[in-house]
């Protein structure tokens, strides 16, 4: 998916040269100034709405989200796409709740993460080695994943299925009933994401190849494994994604992450990053997270009949994006 | 000349059209699958499949265009939808006559709701995985306030145009309609400038701006064409359930890419055709009744499909790489 | 005479163990039934499924089943319908996903001697015969305790299936009903939660977090991951109408002490062994009406022996989200076992 003119040079990731670093904060602050305005709408609608228990909530909600964009964010800066998220984070939360009660809660939890890991391996060995298309590839494997947890669901039926209270309390507990618990899980990924982002070879190298991959190729770079890492890590991520989910709702679903494509895509490009890659970061996919978390509120409070939510939901983010796009071109 | 020899370009024949000789020979062995499994296979089921694989035929056409083109489109099943339910709200008391002509205007319709989309694509410079994911939800939001549950109806005649068989119970009406609907779309569109104008934009956009080629337009009339052949589906889907549904769309979408993919469309664009991923519709349709009929859970077939994309696009890349190693 | 009733019961003991066929054990025609579900993912939807497989393997009288279980829209349950009349089998037991949409292909099966009963929600076509529950009166239950629990007036959120299917209408009208004698309730919200488990608990919390005022919750059946919502919330109860979930019957009985009241309307997705049930019934050549309207029973925590009713109902072997598993009184033989068992004639 490349486009004429898209000349944007090489952005070297931050830390180097004095514009960079203040382009950036100008384009967080400009996110920041969004959410606010989201905020205000909350308020404006039904006052009295927006105190720490919503804050609350809100984060609550946002931390998956969060998760799932920090994955999206590393392969869509090597000018990839991962649309598997959505059947990895289901699968992983399935797998967990229905292994629990066989392998014992530490065991579950390893078997939903070894989902992601794997779905990430087939992703990165098609899309890294074999130079496939990221956009069909991640389809096809979302697809596979998907048909294969239905078939699993459907031999297990008998099994009670049983999520691990320590799950259960990250996706749901808060403390001193304000704090919640999945921060403490959001925060050090975050924290870790935007320190490899910008301070590891590793993370210049993600920039690096969605920027011009044959001059890496020809610099003598290992893109493939730098691909091979990243899609692994985004498949990782959005294991661990489903698991804080089903922490949420205590019940393994089907359907449990479905609502979460588009918002984990819209996060990552609204937060700044480019889908050609190269440019971008992880901070303004939080701030995108948390944007779409106080929408998704904000259109629940609105007294409008269903579909006019849907169009509402459609258009304002087709609207950030585009904005976004403008102002960044 | 170098002297070729039959054999070499016998090869090369078959090598430039594989998707062209490929997908009805997976088509083929598939249907010979299905008579060995099921061999009581008669006109009925020959109409089944038929009626099953009409949206799914249309939705994987729409994809097949715009993915030429370059670009991608994930909300035809939306459109569907909305020419679904748009159908089955105005027909409900029509005569045939009106019908038809009911029809045609929502197939107009579904030109124009081409154009925005692809207008929204060209104009924002918002790539279209993004641009067509959230028009797709203001669509299905469309369709939803055209028509807010399932029902509706349409004239028997209308219906019959896709449930019925007017020659032999072996054709099924279904199947004259996607000819009809390809061959007027499309083989206008292929034997004309445009179709140049929309592989180029698809194989080499800088090129194709270099030769002067107005990549806005070829792109959104790419997405038109798609449109149509969005709007037919949603019209054949009247047709086979004689209802309208506004939540029908969802599956298409993604199962028409997965028969581009296995069509032989690279997403990459600038090659393949349609008529290849329409082939691979009725292929994906024949799986799920296949497995009924083996007593295996049918929901092997999303397993099946799944696999087949990757296995499909990794062998591609392989073949690729082999074919750059000196 | 206690003798002679304990020489009888040997005697009818002996006869069948002999295998002597007794007066009343069924003849043993081997019967060919299809099944068509659309919605999956849903444990009430897998335990339809499988009480339609237990039942069968209880009865004896099928030798097969044949199943086309998958999550589809109108137009692939008439792909599925007619593939299991291909198939050759002698009656199909449908969960429509429309009303009116598969009446062709029913006429088709009708056509061709295929009993064809559609189980759970109605079908138009005059040609099959419909065993639901009745959903207005599901509806009606639990409206009619929530309002009367509200003392006739307050703000509830109405918690519904998917708009536009049968099942959701029915229960509409049945609410609706009960709504009419209670001007002072009112509507805060309305939702569809899709019989989703997740979006039921988005919504709950979403809700919560909007600080939307509200007195009571009535669902269509998804309770424990709303509460769950609540509970995680902090969020005071409210009187509650769920369905008989094992988890909610859990909740009804631990979560009393923190104020949770509510009722348990049974909703039992053992009407698909009724279907069945009727099905075996219409191919012995016995008579059965067109319209079978099941009758289900509720239960409620409002009382002591409320609360020791649901005792007896939740075990601990049961995902939450499941229904209690069992057949309806009068409409199948299968045990409860055999319904978690899941395994059909031949499996």
């Amino acid at each position: 998916m490349s486009a004429p003119g898209d000349a944007a040079a090489a952005r070297p990731p931050a830390g180097l040269g004095a514009v960079l670093p203040w382009l950036q904060r100008n384009t967080i602050v400009v996110l920041v100034l969004l959410l606010l305005a989201f905020i205000g709408c909350v308020e404006a609608v039904k006052p009295g709405t927006v105190n720490t228990i919503w804050l609350s909530n809100t984060l609550l909600f946002a931390a998956p989200l969060g998760v799932l964009a920090a994955g999206q964010t590393l392969v869509m800066l090597t000018g990839g796409i991962d649309l598997s998220v959505v059947s990895v984070a289901t699968g992983s939360a399935f797998l967990m709740t229905t292994t629990t009660l066989r392998f014992g809660e530490g065991w579950a939890v390893g078997v939903g993460l070894a989902l992601g890991v794997i779905v990430g391996l087939i992703n990165g060995v098609g899309i890294a080695v074999l130079r496939v298309q990221p956009l069909v590839m991640t389809l096809g494997t979302g697809l596979m994943t998907q048909g294969i947890i239905i078939v699993y669901s459907q031999r297990i039926l008998s099994t009670r299925s049983l999520v691990p209270e320590f799950v259960h309390q990250l996706g749901s507990a808060r403390i001193a009933g304000l704090l919640p618990v999945d921060l403490l899980l959001w925060v050090p990924i975050a924290a870790a994401t935007i320190f490899v982002l910008a301070r590891t070879g590793f993370g210049r190298l993600l920039y690096a190849v969605g920027d011009n991959r044959v001059a890496c190729l020809l610099a003598g770079v290992r893109v493939w494994q730098v691909l091979l890492a990243g899609y692994m890590t985004c498949g990782l991520l959005a294991a661990i994604a489903g698991i804080v989910l089903v922490g949420n709702t205590n019940s393994a679903d089907l359907g449990l992450a479905d609502t979460y494509l588009l918002p984990s895509i819209a996060s990552v490009i609204i937060g700044g990053t480019s889908i050609f890659g190269g440019r971008g970061g992880y901070a303004g996919s939080i701030i995108g997270a948390l944007i779409l978390t106080v929408l998704n509120g904000l259109l629940t409070l609105l007294d409008s009949p269903e579909p006019i939510k849907q169009i509402l939901y459609g258009g304002i983010i087709f609207l950030l994006a585009a904005a976004y796009t403008r102002l960044t071109d | 000349m170098t002297a070729t020899t039959r054999a070499d370009r016998l090869r090369l024949l078959i090598v430039r059209n594989a998707a062209l000789v490929g997908m009805p020979a997976l088509l083929a062995l598939f249907l010979g699958a299905t008579v060995a499994i099921h061999p009581e296979f008669n006109s009925f089921d020959a109409q089944s499949l038929a009626m099953a694989a009409l949206p799914l035929a249309f939705a994987a056409a729409a994809q097949s265009v715009v993915v030429i083109s370059g670009g991608i489109d994930l909300s035809i099943g939306s459109v569907m939808a909305v020419a679904n339910v748009l159908a089955s709200s105005t027909m409900e008391e029509a005569s045939f006559g009106r019908s038809l002509v009911l029809a045609v205007l929502i197939f107009a319709g579904g030109a124009v709701v081409g154009a925005v989309n692809g207008l929204l694509v060209v104009v924002s410079r918002v790539p279209d995985v993004i641009v067509t994911l959230t028009t797709g939800f203001i669509w299905g939001g469309v369709a939803l306030l055209i028509q807010e549950r399932p029902g509706g109806g349409a004239p028997d005649e209308f219906l019959d145009l896709g449930t019925g068989s007017l020659f032999t119970p072996w054709l099924s009406n279904s199947l004259i309609l996607l000819v009809v609907a390809v061959a007027v779309i499309w083989l206008p569109v292929r034997r004309s400038k445009l179709s140049l104008l929309i592989y180029a934009v698809g194989s080499d956009r800088v090129a194709a701006f270099r030769s002067g080629v107005n990549i806005g337009r070829s792109r959104v009339l790419a997405y038109v064409i798609g449109g149509l052949f969005s709007a037919v589906g949603g019209l054949g889907l009247t047709m086979t359930t004689g209802i309208g549904s506004p939540r029908a769309g969802v599956l298409y979408t993604l199962s028409g890419l997965a028969a581009v993919v296995i069509g032989g469309v690279s997403l990459v664009g600038g090659r393949g055709g349609v008529v290849g991923p329409v082939i691979a519709a009725f292929v994906l349709t024949l799986i799920p009744s296949d497995l009924i009929f083996l007593n295996i859970d049918p929901n092997f077939g999303q397993v099946i499909q799944g696999t087949l994309i990757v296995l499909v696009v990794m062998l591609g890349g392989l073949a690729t790489l082999l074919r750059r190693r000196p | 005479m206690k003798h002679l009733r304990g020489i009888a019961a040997l005697a009818l003991g002996a006869a069948v163990a002999a295998g002597v066929p007794v007066a009343g054990a069924k003849a043993a025609p081997q019967f060919v039934i299809g099944v068509s579900n659309t919605h999956i993912g849903n444990s009430w939807r897998e335990e339809f499924v499988c009480s339609i497989k237990a039942e069968a393997l209880a009865s004896g009288l099928v030798s097969k089943i044949v199943l086309a279980n998958r999550e589809a829209g109108p137009s692939e349950q008439i792909a599925d319908l007619r593939t299991l009349i291909s198939a050759g089998v002698n009656a199909i037991i449908i969960n429509p996903s429309d009303g009116k949409a598969l009446d062709p292909v029913i006429k088709q099966a009708a056509a061709k001697g295929i009993i064809v009963i559609a189980a759970d929600q109605p079908v138009e076509a005059p040609e099959a015969y419909v065993v639901t529950g009745d959903q207005q009166a599901y509806a009606h239950t639990g409206a009619e305790w929530l309002f009367k629990q509200l003392k006739g007036k307050g703000n509830i959120v109405e918690m519904r299936g998917i708009d536009g299917t049968p099942g959701d209408a029915e229960r509409k009208k049945g609410f609706d009903a009960a709504w009419k004698g209670y001007p002072d309730v009112k509507i805060a919200t309305t939702t569809f939660m899709d019989w989703s488990n997740e979006k039921a608990a988005q919504q709950m919390a979403a809700l919560i977090a909007s600080g939307k005022q509200f007195d009571g919750v009535w669902t269509s059946g998804i309770d424990y991951t709303v509460i769950e919502a609540m509970k995680s919330a902090h969020r005071a109860y409210v009187p509650f109408v769920g369905a008989d979930n094992n988890g909610f019957i859990k909740q009804l009985i631990d979560y009393k002490k923190d104020g949770l009241l509510g009722v348990a309307v049974s909703n039992s997705p053992a009407i698909g062994a009724a279907g069945l049930v009727v099905a075996l019934d219409l191919l012995q050549k016995k008579d059965r009406p067109h319209h079978v309207v099941v009758a289900y029973p509720s239960w409620d925590n409002t009382t002591d022996a409320g609360v020791e009713a649901l005792k007896t109902l939740y075990d601990p072997n049961v995902a939450p989200t499941d229904p209690i598993y069992g057949a309806i009184p009068g409409y199948g033989h299968f045990t409860a076992a055999q319904e978690k068992d899941c395994k059909g004639p031949g499996e």
